[in-house]
């Protein structure tokens, strides 16, 4: 009971101020520390939904979710990689190849790009693959075929039942390089959703990579997990699976680590910025409890002489912050998730920007539940220190002088 | 139970504050008994106030010491001091110091809710009191909607709520015109006379003073019969 009437009084001066005067101070608090929440929850999950997305879908189109890079000369590779398929957690082991090439079309235009080699059962082992590449026209390439990513065929005019020549340089040595031109028809065009692979991506049948156009380094098997996330700490079961401890793996957060880190620090940077957000309100919210205490003397040196302590009469005033601060969390929080929700419908972001078809928002519990304590710890701690002056007052000189 | 309820034992009280230190009590020895109603009257800044704050405990004395029922308040914590106000001392200013942010009712509730009185009964008590002080009509009204003479009647309900012994009254209608002045002294020397409370009154009102148990004059830092 003696707890209530502390939280009654804050309650009531929060509501009386707001009757008092308006938009005043404490509406000013809360709207600025509920625009910080707003903002932090709004931006991060675009981060977050930008990041996610990349993770589920480009990783599942380019650089698998872990690789395997068998030496040179590994002679039972084939058999290692059976080994590796049976391994809990993982769905597919696939044989591929990358190789660079210049790319030439009937129309006579050029484009450098990257040949990746696929055996002919890929989409039907790698269901990630299968999902995530979606084709245009035509299909997966058997032997002496090719298929174009759409940018890339766009730019050199070339289409299905069209041929392209690719050009691949083989030799002993550097010096000794030979180029060899080669014919492939085209069977296919495909999409992924990013600009940069389909502009620069040629899908070859993987023997024909083998054989004509991919080096013997330019092999790899790439493994898909059931959990992407849990690449990094699976490489250990694999190497012991594999039987050979010193293999070779590097998962997807290697493929992109510049990447990765470049969202990271943005995502610190951003949440460090809008942060100052809360410090700016949170001095604001220390100077109006300061005035705010100013003004109800007569009620405190009252309360006192009535029989409570200035130390729990501090809380009334710190109760104030956690009000503001409680009220401000959740409003920007839904405003944020509102936000959220209407990021690619209201196009705020250009998808053209991102070189995705749509920038989705993922909010993550604990990041919102992180912004929501920032935003409570900024107004009580600010309300908090300010509710010292509570402890200046002199009742007996108050009563006597009012 | 003794018959003294406040003691004051060579109670001395210096102002160091400003640039020459001011006196107003030393050596003070004077006590009150439970029941009796005494008016204290003086000239301005003999220090009746600060008389009726030390018996309070809002004002400490700067030697000797002063005792409310046994217990000697001038040296207690502000901890220990705080359930001792709540239980045995009701406060009207001249000032009515009623929170505008509370309803007259919830301006007399605020004591009996501080001391943890449950609140049906507390409530009763408060509806008791404020019809007694003609407010009844009133209960649900902020301050700001209430007269003077208002304001001074729900502050003297409040003081009463939780059952004091000892009522402290510093120029309760120094601020009001004649006729609620009246009426609010007769309610204050009713109420204080029926439910047996012991009444320090500060006035400067003689007629007001006349009409106390007693009267005593603060002169010299000393409490003289006029």
């Amino acid at each position: 009971m003696k707890g209530l009437p502390l939280f009654f009084l804050a309650f009531r001066y929060v509501l009386s101020r707001r009757r008092h005067r308006g938009f005043g101070s404490v509406m000013l608090s809360l709207l600025g520390l509920a625009a910080g929440v707003l903002t932090l929850n709004a931006v991060l999950s675009v981060m977050n939904g930008f990041q996610m997305t990349y993770i589920d879908s480009l990783v599942e189109v380019s650089s698998s979710h872990l690789r395997w890079l068998p030496v040179a000369d590994e002679p039972d590779s084939i058999e290692v990689s059976t080994l590796l398929s049976r391994v809990p957690g993982v769905v597919s082991v696939l044989e591929e190849s990358e190789s660079q090439t210049l790319v030439q079309s009937d129309a006579g235009r050029q484009r450098g790009a990257l040949v990746r080699g696929l055996p002919s059962d890929a989409l039907q082992k790698d269901p990630g693959l299968r999902t995530h590449l979606k084709w245009q026209e035509g299909g997966l390439p058997q032997r002496g075929e090719v298929a174009l990513g759409s940018a890339l065929a766009a730019s050199l005019g070339a289409f299905p039942g069209s041929s392209v020549k690719l050009t691949s340089l083989s030799g002993p040595s550097f010096s000794l390089l030979e180029p060899r031109v080669l014919e492939y028809r085209v069977v296919g065009v495909f999409g992924t959703g990013y600009y940069d692979l389909d502009a620069n991506w040629v899908i070859a049948n993987l023997s024909d990579a083998k054989v004509d156009l991919a080096g013997a380094t330019d092999r790899y098997f790439a493994v898909k997990l059931n959990h992407p996330e849990d690449a990094s700490w699976m490489l250990a079961s694999l190497a012991r699976a594999s039987g050979r401890p010193e293999a070779e793996f590097r998962t997807w957060e290697d493929f992109n680590r510049a990447f990765f880190q470049a969202l990271r620090t943005e995502k610190s940077a951003m949440m460090l910025l809008v942060g100052l957000m809360f410090l700016v309100v949170g001095v604001n919210i220390a100077f109006s409890q300061k005035r705010a205490v100013l003004e109800h003397r007569d009620d405190l040196a009252l309360l006192v002489a009535t029989g409570t302590t200035a130390a729990r009469l501090r809380w009334v005033f710190a109760l104030e912050g956690l009000i503001v601060g409680l009220a401000a969390a959740l409003l920007g929080t839904f405003a944020g998730w509102g936000v959220s929700l209407g990021v690619s419908s209201l196009g705020l972001f250009s998808s053209e920007a991102f070189y995705i078809p749509e920038v989705p928002a993922r909010m993550i519990a604990g990041e919102v539940v992180g912004i929501a304590l920032a935003c409570l710890a900024s107004a009580t701690l600010a309300a908090w220190w300010a509710s010292g002056q509570v402890l200046k007052v002199q009742p007996g000189e108050v009563l006597k002088n009012a | 139970m003794s018959d003294v309820i406040l003691e004051f034992r060579q109670v001395g009280r210096v102002f160091t504050e400003t640039a020459e230190p001011v006196t107003l009590f030393q050596g003070l020895d004077w006590s009150l008994n439970r029941g009796d109603s005494v008016a204290i009257m003086g000239e301005s800044g003999t220090g009746k106030s600060t008389l009726l704050h030390l018996a309070a405990a809002l004002d400490q004395p700067t030697s000797g010491s002063v005792w409310l029922e046994g217990q000697e308040i001038s040296r207690m914590g502000e901890k220990a001091l705080s359930p001792l106000r709540t239980r045995s001392v009701g406060l009207v200013f001249q000032f009515h110091f009623l929170l505008k942010e509370f309803s007259v009712l919830e301006n007399v509730l605020l004591p009996s809710w501080l001391a943890g009185t449950p609140k049906k009964a507390a409530t009763e008590r408060a509806l008791a009191l404020l019809e007694r002080v003609g407010l009844s009509h009133r209960l649900g009204h902020f301050p700001g909607q209430l007269s003077g003479g208002e304001r001074q009647r729900a502050a003297l309900a409040r003081a009463l709520i939780n059952d004091p012994p000892l009522l402290l009254a510093d120029e309760p209608t120094g601020n009001l015109d004649e006729k609620n002045a009246e009426l609010v002294q007769n309610l204050l020397l009713e109420l204080s006379a029926d439910a047996k409370k012991t009444l320090l009154l500060v006035t400067h009102d003689r007629s007001f003073a006349a009409r106390a148990g007693y009267c005593l004059h603060l002169r010299g830092g000393q409490l003289v019969r006029p």
